[in-house]
């Protein structure tokens, strides 16, 4: 019966000849060494696989390496790097960044009675 | 059925007895699949024993042990794509290396061969091979399926992957095609 009932029937010579092609193409006998071959196939790509996974665990190693350091860096080593650039600033620019323009402005006035006398004029 | 679902489950445990079970038994079938398929008999059992291995290393990806066939054909089919597409890009790429006298050459002694082939074939199969040689080779390994292979539609869903309609569709222009090619070969010999 045909499955496909809209479809073009494949007149009887062309159905003959499929059918005389499967026959003129028989399942071909299989070597001896078909059996041996598939397993060393087999163990040849079991190496390859576990030098891929191998690698694979070894680039993860790494890559978890890499973003431990880099929250370690990130978290603890930068900021502690960054709090200790205060010690490095002059004991002006500490003061200038504790004390508003104006509490300097006064630290730094000298008190009119330290000043060194004005020589008086000569009325003459 | 050539396999019991229960050697496929012993195989899918990694029982190695049970997959050499299965080989034995699929074998032979399978190499003339691949034979008719590929078309060049001394690489079928190179495509057949690529066929094995991924078998072996997929045997987990099998939904059910009943299932075995179908999906060994699946695995088939597309080992065969790939030793058709692999070829065809190396006669390409050899084609491309030479200069357009060579090719000439090549080209004559390539005609040569096949002639010599042609002579030995049977009459079936020549004009099977040459009405094959007109549509895209998707549709070729389709047709040997259906036609030479006798698989069922229901057998090709689970090869291909696709639905009914869809397979329906490319059936039928295959089909066609090959009818298409049948009348002009018909035509030209009336005329000879």
């Amino acid at each position: 019966m045909n499955e496909f009932p809209e479809f073009p029937e494949f007149p009887d010579d062309l159905k003959l000849a499929f059918r005389q092609y499967r026959e003129a193409h028989p399942d071909p006998e299989v070597s001896a060494t078909f059996m041996p071959a598939v397993w060393q196939k087999i163990e040849a790509r079991r190496r390859t696989m576990g030098s891929l996974a191998m690698f694979r665990q070894l680039a993860q190693t790494y890559v978890g390496f890499a973003v431990t350091a880099a929250i370690v860096l990130g978290v603890f080593v930068i900021p502690y790097f960054q709090d200790r650039q205060h010690l490095q600033i002059s004991y002006a620019e500490v003061v200038a960044n504790d004390y508003s323009q104006q509490e300097v402005a006064m630290a730094f006035t000298v008190p009119a009675a330290y000043q060194a006398p004005v020589p008086e004029e000569d009325p003459q | 059925m050539l396999i019991e679902p229960e050697v496929v489950g012993r195989a899918r445990k990694g029982d190695a007895q049970a997959f050499n079970q299965i080989v034995q038994a699929v074998r032979k079938p399978i190499l003339g699949t691949i034979r008719r398929l590929i078309g060049n008999p001394d690489d079928v059992e190179d495509v057949a024993q690529e066929v094995f291995v991924r078998v072996y290393y997929s045997l987990d990806q099998l939904r059910s042990d009943e299932g075995f066939e179908p999906w060994l054909y699946r695995l088939t089919v597309n080992a065969a794509y790939d030793y058709l597409r692999r070829k065809r890009r190396r006669h390409e790429s050899r084609m491309s290396d030479l200069g357009e006298e060579q090719v000439t050459m090549a080209e004559a002694a390539e005609g040569t061969r096949l002639s010599v082939d042609a002579v030995r074939k049977t009459k079936a199969r020549e004009l099977v091979d040459s009405l094959l040689a007109e549509v895209p080779e998707e549709d070729r390994v389709l047709l040997l399926l259906k036609e030479v292979e006798g698989l069922s539609l229901k057998e090709l869903e689970v090869i291909y992957e696709v639905k009914e309609n869809a397979l329906k569709v490319r059936l039928f222009r295959a089909r066609q095609r090959v009818l298409k090619a049948f009348a002009a070969k018909k035509e030209k010999e009336g005329e000879s």
